[in-house]
């Protein structure tokens, strides 16, 4: 539902739409291809490996996020509702990570 | 009275309702996706044990993934015919985006089946098989010679609302395990009884009226069972008896317990420590392993040649470095080595190594109801060796579900839940496609923004997998 505001009327407009949705999904392929082609490379760690692969996904994401979902162009209410959105699962993820590396525990009770 | 703002934006906002609503709908999505994301990570920072890479097939999951793409494109074009005044054509593509929903999760199918088929098994130093049960010899426990069974008919206190969770007494099921002699018994009182199930109910339920808890028959000759393990306690069995789930007891004689498999990988990662810097070590801490019990000494030997091969390869590709890596700092060369992948076709040149065993099975052992010695592997069925392996030598087997550890709890949450999501997806966007003429004569935009918000969802459900797809299958 890619568009922007200004002459989204118009036939030509649509099927210039519909020829950018094609290759939007080109370049995922593409990208689901690199994923798997490079996922037993040895990039010196597995870690390596998750970083890459996850920049990968981002990068579909992003293209799946602004394209498809026509984030690109969209009105300010909803990238505020995002910008919250984005905010609260960053807290969420932080909270998870505190649990795992406990970092009262370890400076108040010392092991 | 007309609901504003459903075709046209509202002027202050540039929205039409439908837009707001998915966008807060998502919303919520990303953080509940996000709290399983956060589990995820959680659980692979400090797994309980090795890490499972790799094990699910990526050739579904890749096909799966294209079907995702494909479909997103195919809504898309459906939202454009809309706008283009294409009712014909907004019905083909909204048609191929449903059936693309219906063969994602047909091969979701495939996949969840095969993990419900594949066991692993740990034993009781640590090393594990993972394989298949043989189709023609599944593991079931069997018993000879039972010649008492007890009914229960305890009558269970009535839960919150009169609910009840569990059965309260015996139901019969026991008696399609019954593989020799009829289930004729006789009761307390000498009287003679024919069990099927609906006799089983009622001595059940008269029971119940009397306040009897249990009800014990004898077999008027002595019965064979063969029982799948699932229909029992977890291990409630010994040699004199057996518990089934719904409180049935059998008494006879344990003649067989032992399971058979067929051996797709081995995993000795579990008998060094996670954070094992020396690759001599770990070799020497696996040279005891009870695998090699189990498989035989020939796999032994063909680990650790396995081994060597795979040590001179990692050293020869990382000796150019300034400082060279050290293999156990490398954890898909410790996966490789140490939690190695069992074929009879292998490429190095070893595919008879199981095969010398004997003929048949060493351990089938009649008369070693406990399995108390090794097998040697022999050739199954689907190219892996098969082995035999007795109760005692288990600490505990699954299918690969949550049961089995993290990994498959969190594959099964994520993938579940999105699955779920398809199927909701799917729903809808056939509502619109079923039902969306009488809008689209009305006003063909009413039922393009429909789809654009149908379409917005779809997407994010797209959006998931791109992240579902590498961190499960994959990395």
């Amino acid at each position: 539902m890619a568009h922007d505001h200004h002459d989204h009327d118009s036939p030509e407009y649509y099927k210039k739409q519909s020829k950018i949705i094609w290759a939007v999904g080109g370049v995922l392929v593409l990208g689901t291809l690199i994923t798997v082609g490079v996922m037993d490379w040895d990039m010196g760690s597995r870690a390596a490996n998750i970083a890459f692969g996850m920049f990968i996904a981002l990068v579909k994401a992003s293209f799946v996020a602004l394209i498809f979902m026509h984030l690109k162009s969209e009105r300010g209410l909803i990238y505020k509702v995002l910008f919250f959105t984005v905010l609260f699962a960053i807290g969420l993820f932080v909270l998870t990570y505190l649990g795992y590396a406990d970092p009262l525990h370890s400076k108040f009770i010392g092991y | 009275m007309e609901i504003p703002y459903t075709v046209k934006p509202r002027p202050d906002t540039g929205l039409f309702n439908a837009k707001i609503g998915i966008w807060l709908f998502l919303a919520s999505e990303v953080m509940l996706f996000g709290g399983l994301f956060s589990a995820y990570i959680f659980l692979r920072i400090a797994p309980e044990g090795p890490w499972p890479v790799q094990v699910l097939t990526v050739k579904w999951g890749f096909i799966n993934t294209l079907v995702l793409i494909f479909s997103s494109v195919t809504v898309l074009q459906a939202w454009v015919a809309l706008k283009l005044r294409k009712f014909r054509l907004f019905q083909v593509w909204m048609t191929l985006t449903i059936l693309c929903a219906g063969g994602f999760m047909a091969i979701k199918s495939v996949e969840y089946a095969d993990k419900f088929h594949h066991f692993g098994v740990l034993l009781k130093d640590g090393s594990s098989l993972e394989g298949h049960f043989p189709e023609d010899h599944p593991y079931h426990i069997k018993f000879d010679e039972v010649k008492t069974v007890t009914l229960a008919s305890k009558h269970m206190d009535k839960g919150l609302f009169d609910w009840r969770l569990f059965r309260h007494g015996s139901d019969g099921g026991f008696l399609k395990y019954i593989v020799d002699g009829k289930p004729e018994f006789k009761d307390a009182a000498g009287n003679l009884v024919t069990l099927d199930a609906a006799t089983v109910k009622k001595l059940v339920h008269d029971a119940q009226e009397k306040k009897i808890d249990f009800i014990v028959l004898t077999a008027t000759n002595p019965l064979k069972f063969d029982i799948p393990p699932s229909k029992l306690f977890d291990n409630a069995y010994d040699a004199h008896k057996a518990h089934f789930r719904d409180g049935t007891v059998i008494d006879g004689k344990l003649a067989y317990d032992s399971m058979h498999l067929e051996v797709d990988r081995i995993d000795l990662r579990r008998l060094f420590a996670a954070d094992e810097k020396s690759d001599q070590k770990a070799f020497e801490s696996v040279q005891n392993a009870d695998v090699w019990r189990v498989l035989g000494g020939d796999w032994k030997k063909k680990f650790n040649e396995h081994h060597d091969v795979e040590l001179n390869k990692f050293i020869e590709k990382h000796k150019s470095q300034k400082k060279p890596q050290q293999p156990m700092d490398n954890s898909d060369y410790v996966r490789h080595v140490y939690a190695m992948k069992i074929s009879l076709d292998d490429s190095h040149g070893h595919a008879n190594a199981a095969k010398t065993g004997g003929e048949g099975l060493a351990a089938e052992a009649a008369g070693d109801s406990h399995g108390a010695h090794a097998a040697e592997a022999h050739a199954g069925s689907h190219g892996h060796p098969l082995v035999v392996i007795g109760k005692k030598d288990i600490s505990f087997w699954s299918n690969f579900t949550p049961k089995y550890g993290n990994y498959f709890a969190i594959y099964f949450t994520l993938t579940g839940l999105h699955g779920l999501h398809v199927i909701g997806g799917a729903l809808v966007l056939s509502h619109m496609l079923l039902f969306g003429k009488r809008i689209y004569d009305k006003d063909p935009d009413h039922l393009a923004n429909r789809v654009e918000v149908g379409g917005l969802f779809w997407h994010f459900v797209d959006l998931v997998w791109i992240f579902l797809f590498p961190l499960l299958y994959l990395l």
